[in-house]
């Protein structure tokens, strides 16, 4: 009789669940689908806002609830893709709406969640008016936080955050990544600031300051002084800051390096040997093949893998002449049986 | 000789995967006083370069299942459509993407994030040069 209790008991639970599993979906279907004619209605009036027929444009329209969630996410969107005039009118449109002060406010939150959110969600809102609360948040004590406010900053291209950006990469308060992706975004303001750097006396600022450049790519390899500062940082006393400065190198194609990574194939330190081989692969020349034949030969590891990786890129055929020797070694066959594939 | 007013009007074939950029560079093109024929991908875009011959494409970089690159190549390849001009949408700062663009023969391009007016003004100085 219990037993039997206990069965239908269960069996009653489970229809409730089922019954309730399903009003939920209904219920998040039938927001879903709102939401998505609200998108299709309100769509128009945010193209017309973010890209008017004349210098006026229309006003901006008055909505609330999930209108303006939903017209919100419309021009975060066009954020991330327009610049110009475009990004003006969004800013001005979050400004007046009180967006921007909402997530301001909502950056100094108890949930770590909701700082990470408004954070994120500020960079988006394209208001300068929320760098000075975004470089607060880089000191915030969650992870999550700082690198969403870094990320912001750099959506933003506040150029007077460059500093405040480096020394978060350099502290590791937030990841090289980010930072880097931050000052692309910035773009040329960011280099000399970078270039200061170079003579940090503290090796792991160098060292930070020299991936960060190599992580900006061409737009670094528009300041005139770094074919020329960068060789010589092969020549550091720290390892960290001779091997960065080699794949920055590499990164920006700085053929003005090429003579000095040739000599760093010689360094004492197995990994700076590796950085050089793999940036002389992406420089180029023939002038390297000797040398990058002869680590690829009877290098340790990781040197000579990335030499034949890198040979393989400069000159296939030299690669798989050279692995038919007796004395190739693993590194170069091991290239040449991928270059067969 | 057609009399049709349509006929007249230039067609532009932009393609995006992202709908509500396409959407808004087909607003801000019409307006401007084309029609414009929007694809999703790379593959609708390249019919619909073959069905329409546009006066102009464009097109961006990042498509499924064809990219910008080789819509371009094939508009080139294709004796009907080689002569079509292609401004292609390209990522950000990559100097790379710029120069594959030329390589596949495009004409011009506009990095993205874009000001709408800037594409407007690039789509009217090669029209205008024909």
């Amino acid at each position: 009789m219990t037993l039997m209790a206990g069965i239908i008991a269960l069996a009653l639970v489970g229809v409730a669940l089922v019954l309730v599993s399903l009003v939920v979906r209904s219920s998040m279907g039938a927001r879903d689908k709102r939401r998505a004619e609200a998108t299709e209605r309100l769509r128009p009036l945010a193209m017309e806002l973010v890209d008017p027929d004349d210098d006026q444009g229309a006003p901006a329209p008055v909505l609330a609830g999930m209108e303006a969630e939903v017209f919100g996410d419309l021009l975060v969107h066009y954020s991330r893709q327009l610049r110009g005039e475009a990004e003006d009118r969004i800013a001005a449109y979050f400004e007046a709406a009180g967006e921007v002060d909402a997530q301001r406010r909502r950056l100094t939150a108890r949930s770590e969640r909701a700082r990470v959110d408004a954070a994120f969600r500020l960079g988006d809102m394209a208001s300068a008016a929320a760098v000075p609360d975004l470089l607060r948040a880089m000191e915030d004590p969650s992870l999550d936080v700082r690198a969403a406010a870094a990320r912001s900053l750099g959506r933003l291209r506040a150029a007077e955050t460059v500093e405040a950006l480096i020394s978060a990469a350099v502290t590791e308060r937030v990841a090289d990544p980010v930072v880097g992706i931050a000052l692309l975004e910035i773009g040329p303001p960011a280099v000399p600031r970078l270039i200061t750097l170079l003579d940090d006396p503290d090796p792991h600022h160098r060292a930070a300051a020299v991936r960060l450049i190599g992580l900006l790519g061409s737009a670094a390899a528009e300041a005139d002084e770094l074919p020329a500062l960068l060789p010589a940082l092969l020549r550091d006393m720290s390892a960290d800051v001779r091997a960065a400065a080699a794949d920055a190198l590499g990164r920006l194609g700085a053929s003005a390096g090429r003579d000095a990574l040739i000599q760093l194939l010689h360094d004492r330190v197995a990994f700076v040997r590796a950085a050089a081989a793999r940036a002389l692969g992406q420089i180029g020349g023939q002038t390297v093949t000797e040398a990058l034949l002869e680590v690829a030969r009877a290098d340790e590891f990781d040197p000579a893998a990335d030499a034949a990786q890198a040979l393989a890129r400069i000159d296939p055929a030299l690669v798989l002449t050279a692995a038919e020797a007796p004395d190739a070694g693993p590194h170069l066959r091991e290239a040449a049986d991928r270059l067969e594939l | 000789m057609s009399t049709d007013p349509a006929a007249a009007v230039p067609v532009i074939v932009a393609a995006d995967d992202d709908q509500d950029i396409l959407r808004l560079i087909a607003f801000r093109l019409e307006r401007s006083g084309y029609r414009v024929v929007i694809a999703h991908d790379g593959e609708e875009a390249l019919n619909a370069v073959r069905e329409h011959v546009p006066a102009l494409a464009v097109l961006d970089v990042r498509m499924p299942k064809m990219d910008g690159y080789e819509v371009t190549r094939a508009i080139r390849a294709d004796e009907a459509t080689r002569d079509i001009p292609v401004i292609l949408l390209t990522a950000r700062v990559q100097d790379a993407d710029v120069q594959r663009g030329f390589e596949a023969g495009a004409d011009d391009y506009v990095r993205k994030p874009f000001s709408p007016q800037e594409l407007r003004s690039r789509v009217q100085a090669i029209l205008g040069r024909r």
